[in-house]
């Protein structure tokens, strides 16, 4: 797999046509590469927002961004991150290891396949050229309406949101939809769906909450462009509409979302920790159940982000006890990976160094998930950096660690290269004293009365300090991604060396070569266990006895 | 998607599989647009401008239309089921036109009743609510004339004919939101 | 209260040793029973976080503290794959836990519910504006604007309304925030247990200018509450005005100023800005700059350098008519 084609500046004809052969396949695991990289990217310039944001914020009064600038920049953030970052790359680990991991040949639409990938991508590119055409959205990830409106949001910003979510959320029910079909039609045969592999099953879940999350998200945009050009009144609140509607229909699809960002990079550590830890995964079942019944839950504590707008006592104390019960099955999963590595045999490679950051970081984020969901304590947390700090602790400490954990797993698969252990843990410990650093001091700052999306503040609040460490944090944050960039250029400009199956793998992708053929498999594999790989290297302790 | 014909596990063509995903999804997407609606309506009085709810006179022909085109719909499906290909293209034929005339009666209620996006409420949302439910049975029309020319050009047998089961089940399902809007809008 | 001093001693601040934050805008240093309810529950959400947070870590020590190999064990560990009675436990744990949240959030929940209006209460309209915020007291006909005057240990009911977005109305040392929403009537209590002046600010996002958005609560006690509303009530002194500051009351009199302000017993009715009859009775101005000449002279010449984007940016006086018209505004007490 030679992915550095485009890479080089000046290419030649025969590059040139490589580049061609990329544009126009249907193969999975290209469109995996493809998934990924550009997801990759995407997380980079997200990233480098970011680094703005914190440039801004570190003293009182700074000048870096003006207002203006800096809601279009975090607003991006935030969609960057989440659209353009975290959900594409676990499609593109889908795409790449689905087909692998159940033993098919492909995905079972690789036409459908390449068109979600081309509209995801140009969906992004969509979004951002709005920064050169009058300025890009600025109104937050979430968009409250009525500030969306036309009265109070003139110009194209709100429009490109709209089209452009619209866009990618098509995109991303087109690829799940994919990888659902895929998952049900094409698994090898003895492969009973209790018997795929948990990040298969992470996957089929996550993509079942895609299918009935995005198209509330499609109605949420679509609404809001006939409001701001057909002039309909459903968000108008000056003319009879409502600012609520805007929430909940916002919402319904906003917090499965989350689930949608988390749980692919928890099917991640469910591969990893058992084949660092020589285990099978503790407990398969409650934990395939748990991931099952956060799903369902998912759709059921959307309000929880709206404590504060006056709802109704009986309504505040319904959702805030739903989201409370997600702590459970949630629960469930942490504690199934400890005693997965309890008893085991530890390889302390990249890959379980970033899976124990997970357990670790995502717990924090969890318990202050928690905190929020009781409402009296939202109602002095919400809109602060509480909140901020808690959905980085999930979302950097949870969905980012489990996919680094994962990058350093598959890549001599994806590649026939193996990452630099030595760069990949200074990376890992840059990268954990980096986040605490910006992420830790943001739930003292909420509680010290500092709202977030605010470009600016008084010196006299005292926040100045904590803001000012926090900055320095974000950027050991950056060295350490840094080092990952360093990583991955160096490692694909040496030659591969093509291990087929470093780690001593579980899972059908570990037969295969590294990069897989085309078609992955000569013939399909028969599966009786969970764990094919094992059986066939142990059969004295097979699972199958 | 010929590659929908490979090996399944489930026992069922891909396509199906694919189309029954599609359907659950789609019921996410009416869903919110149809609570959206009764959101509003026990919000304000309802309708703004009592006109439009009073003439069922074009919405009730409208619905028999399509209860018809399901019928002829279903003709279709047991005309290729049998084999009978100039039968499916006959009445696939018929469906499709009664889904243009149904999509017609729809433009025309809108006109007629002179209602703007802007004018309270209503007018925003049946054009919302008909709007897409007449993009997706346009969407439907186009699946049709597919079967219409595969059929011409004797594409299906009585054993293959993925196409025109899908088809069908879209259609049903676009009909079954109908008469939800219909009730919605105009009944309860 | 003992118990409030030992919040606000212990409690998440410990942990960030010198914490900096100035007390007049952190949730800790509480000065109502509305806020302390909520530091106290959130103290006790707190400590149970920790504890569990110590358990995962300290399993997940132990567990690899035992999982190093030894050098040259090659040897696979046993394999284990469940244990129905771990299961349950750990499933059964967290749900008693997480109904013993429950419970402590309703019973909060219900500590601070508004209590029933009493005759003695104090009724204010908080009007959220892009970006600041206007204060009217119903009962006693005052209007005002970034400094919200109450008397302490009375209960204050606030009714939350807005003109354009939505806002949200909060002051930690006092209360959580609720939101104020377009169309739709909200409605919240605040009441400080001391008199102080404590930090507001606007919690939901609201546009441009939503960092500036800031107000203050000023609580007194009840005979200079009083003095301060008999202040308000009373009408502009009708004291001749020097030849300066006629000079300036006409550029704004007469000036584009009356299309967006209102002062008491001028032409002057609009109401996209601030009321400026009492603006010199006040510290703040604008959603938080401290009123002073130098300030003012800025927003006057150009309010945009000051505050970007804030609604009266187009509007800039020459240098020649600042000096008058400041003189006029500083007789507005
Ligand atoms: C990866 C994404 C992710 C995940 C997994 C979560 C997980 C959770 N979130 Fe979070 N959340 C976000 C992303 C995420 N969140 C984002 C992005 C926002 C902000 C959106 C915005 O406003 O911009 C947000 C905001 C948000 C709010 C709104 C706050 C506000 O705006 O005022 C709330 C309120 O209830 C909440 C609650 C929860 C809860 C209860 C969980 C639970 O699922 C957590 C469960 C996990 C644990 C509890 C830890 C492990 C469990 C154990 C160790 C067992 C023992 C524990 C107990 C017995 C409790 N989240
Ligand atoms: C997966 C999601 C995700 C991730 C990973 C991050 C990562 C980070 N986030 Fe973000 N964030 C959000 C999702 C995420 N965020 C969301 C949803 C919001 C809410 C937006 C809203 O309110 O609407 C938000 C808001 C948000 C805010 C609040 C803004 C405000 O309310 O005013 C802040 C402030 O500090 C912040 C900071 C950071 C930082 C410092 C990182 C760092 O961890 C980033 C670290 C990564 C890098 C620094 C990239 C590495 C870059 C390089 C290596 C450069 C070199 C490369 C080249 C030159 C090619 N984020
Ligand atoms: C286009 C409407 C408009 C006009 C015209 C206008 N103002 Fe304003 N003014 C505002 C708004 C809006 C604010 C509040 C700005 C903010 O805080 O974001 C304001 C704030 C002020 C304040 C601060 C008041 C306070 O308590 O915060 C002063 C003083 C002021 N204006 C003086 C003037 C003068 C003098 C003129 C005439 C030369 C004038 N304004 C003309 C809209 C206007
Ligand atoms: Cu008003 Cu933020
Ligand atoms: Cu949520």
């Amino acid at each position: 797999m030679t992915s550095q084609a485009g890479t080089f500046p000046y290419m030649r004809r025969a590059e040139k046509s490589k580049l061609l052969s990329w544009a126009l396949t249907t193969d999975h695991k290209r469109i995996g590469i493809l998934y990924l990289a550009t997801a990759f990217i995407f997380f980079l310039v997200g990233g480098i927002e970011a680094l703005l944001i914190r440039l801004q914020l570190a003293q009182p009064g700074a000048q870096v961004l003006g207002p203006d600038a800096y809601n279009q920049v975090f607003t991006m953030h935030g969609l960057t991150m989440i659209f353009l970052g975290a959900m594409p790359i676990a499609i593109g680990f889908a795409n790449y290891f689905v087909p692998l991991m159940i033993g098919a040949r492909d995905m079972v639409f690789p036409r459908l396949n390449a068109l979600s990938y081309w509209l995801f991508a140009l969906g992004g590119l969509f979004m951002y050229s709005s920064f050169l055409l009058g300025g890009a959205p600025d109104k937050g990830w979430f968009a409250y309406a009525p500030m969306t409106e036309r009265a109070f949001s003139p110009g194209m910003r709100m429009d490109f949101w709209s089209l452009g979510v619209i866009g990618l959320a098509i995109s991303s029910t087109v690829g799940s939809i994919n990888i659902i079909v895929t998952i049900f039609q094409l698994r090898a045969r003895g492969m009973s769906i209790t018997k795929v592999p948990m990040f298969v099953w992470n996957m089929l879940i996550t993509s079942l909450i895609g299918i009935f999350a995005f198209p509330s998200l499609i109605v949420a945009a679509a609404l809001l462009l006939l409001d701001r050009q057909l002039g309909t009144v459903f968000f108008n609140t000056a003319q009879g509409g409502n600012a609520m509607l805007w929430q909940h229909i916002f919402w319904f699809f906003g917090h499965p979302e989350v689930y949608i960002l988390v749980l692919p990079a928890m099917g991640i550590m469910s591969e990893v920790i058992p084949v660092f830890s020589r285990k099978p995964l503790f407990g398969f079942m409650a934990i395939a159940f748990s991931t099952a019944a956060i799903g369902v839950l998912s759709f059921t504590v959307w309000a929880h982000h709206m404590f504060s707008t006056g709802m109704s006592t009986i309504s505040l104390l319904f959702f805030a006890a739903d989201s409370f019960l997600i702590g459970v099955p949630t629960g469930v999963k942490i504690f199934s990976w400890l005693a997965t590595m309890w008893g085991g045999k530890l390889r302390f490679d990249t890959p379980l160094l970033f899976a124990m950051g997970f357990i670790v970081m995502f717990v924090i984020g969890g318990i202050t998930g928690i905190h929020v969901a009781s409402v009296p304590v939202d109602w002095q947390v919400t809109d602060t950096y509480y909140v901020v700090g808690h959905f980085h602790y999930v979302l950097f400490g949870g969905t980012i660690l489990g996919f680094l954990s994962g990058l350093f797993y598959w890549f001599p698969k994806m590649t026939g290269r193996m990452l630099s252990e030595r760069l990949g843990k200074l990376s890992f410990w840059t990268i954990m004293v980096g986040m605490n650093m910006v992420f830790f001091p943001m739930h003292y700052l909420g509680l010290a009365g500092m709202p977030r999306r605010i470009y600016t503040y008084p010196a006299d609040t005292g926040w100045a300090f904590w803001n000012l460490f926090e900055t320095v944090g974000a950027f050991i944050t950056a060295l350490g991604f840094l080092i990952i960039l360093i990583n991955l250029i160096v490692t694909l400009r040496s030659r591969p060396t093509n291990p087929q199956d470093p780690w001593d793998g579980f899972t059908l992708e570990w037969t295969t070569s590294s990069p897989p053929p085309a078609e992955n498999f000569a013939e399909i594999p028969a599966v009786r266990s969970r764990r094919p790989l094992w059986d066939a290297k142990h059969p004295d302790m097979a699972d199958t006895h | 998607m010929n590659q929908a014909t490979t090996r399944s596990r489930s026992g069922m063509d891909s396509a199906k599989v694919a189309m029954l995903v599609v359907l659950g999804s789609e019921t996410f997407f009416f869903g919110p647009l149809v609570s959206a609606y009764l959101f509003m309506r026990g919000m304000y009085p309802w309708p703004l401008d009592g006109a439009p709810l009073a003439r069922l006179a074009v919405p009730g022909v409208n619905t028999l239309i399509l209860l018809a085109s399901v019928v002829t719909m279903w003709l279709a499906l047991r005309a290729i089921r049998s084999g009978r290909q100039p039968m499916l293209a006959r009445w696939s034929a018929v469906t499709l036109l009664l889904g243009l005339v149904f999509v017609a009666g729809q433009v025309l209620e809108y006109t007629s009743n002179n209602m703007t996006p802007s004018d309270h409420g209503f007018g925003g949302v049946f054009l919302t609510l008909m709007g897409f439910h007449a993009l997706h049975l346009l969407a439907g029309v186009i699946m049709l004339a597919l079967v219409f020319f595969r059929a011409r050009l004797g594409d299906f047998t009585a054993r293959r004919h993925v196409a025109v089961e899908v088809s069908a089940w879209f259609w049903y399902y676009v009909a079954a939101v109908w008469l939800v809007l219909f009730s919605v809008l105009y009944l309860v | 209260m003992a118990w409030r001093k030992w919040i606000s001693l212990i409690g998440f601040s410990l942990l960030l040793a010198g914490c900096t934050a100035n007390p007049a805008t952190t949730t800790f240093n509480t000065n109502s029973s509305i806020a302390a309810e909520k530091a106290q529950l959130f103290n006790i959400l707190f400590w149970m976080g920790v504890v569990v947070f110590l358990l995962v870590v300290v399993l997940l020590t132990i567990a690899v503290i035992r999982g190093r190999r030894k050098p040259g064990d090659t040897t696979e560990p046993f394999q284990n794959h469940g244990n129905v009675r771990l299961e349950i436990l750990w499933t059964v744990i967290p749900i008693l836990l997480v109904i013993f949240i429950f419970f402590l959030t309703v019973r909060t929940m219900n500590a601070v519910a508004a209590p029933p209006r009493e005759n003695g209460d104090l009724t204010v309209r908080a009007i959220g504006h892009r970006w600041f915020w206007e204060f009217q007291y119903p009962d006693l006909g005052i209007t005002t604007a970034n400094e919200l005057h109450i008397p302490e240990d009375t209960n204050v009911h606030i009714e939350l309304v807005s003109v354009d977005v939505i806002h949200s109305f909060w002051v930690p040392n006092l209360s959580g925030k609720i939101d104020v929403v377009p169309g739709q009537q909200n409605s919240m209590w605040i009441r400080a247990d001391n008199a102080g002046t404590f930090m507001g600010h606007c919690a939901e996002f609201c546009g441009i200018q939503h960092a500036n958005m800031h107000f203050n609560v000023i609580a007194d006690d009840a005979s200079t509450f009083q003095a301060w509303v008999e202040g308000q009530q009373a009408g502009l002194a009708d004291s001749t005005l020097t030849d300066l500051e006629a000079q300036g009351s006409k550029i704004v009199t007469a000036g584009v100023c009356a299309g967006c302000h209102a002062i008491d017993g001028t032409n002057m009715l609009g109401k996209t800005g601030p009321n400026l009859t009492h603006l010199y009775s006040r510290s703040i101005f604008a959603g938080g700059f401290e009123l002073n000449d130098e300030n003012m002279k800025q927003w006057l010449r150009d309010s945009g350098k000051l505050k970007p984007g804030n609604l009266m940016a187009g509007i800039r006086l020459p240098d020649d008519q600042i000096e008058a018209v400041m003189a006029y505004l500083k007789t507005l007490r």
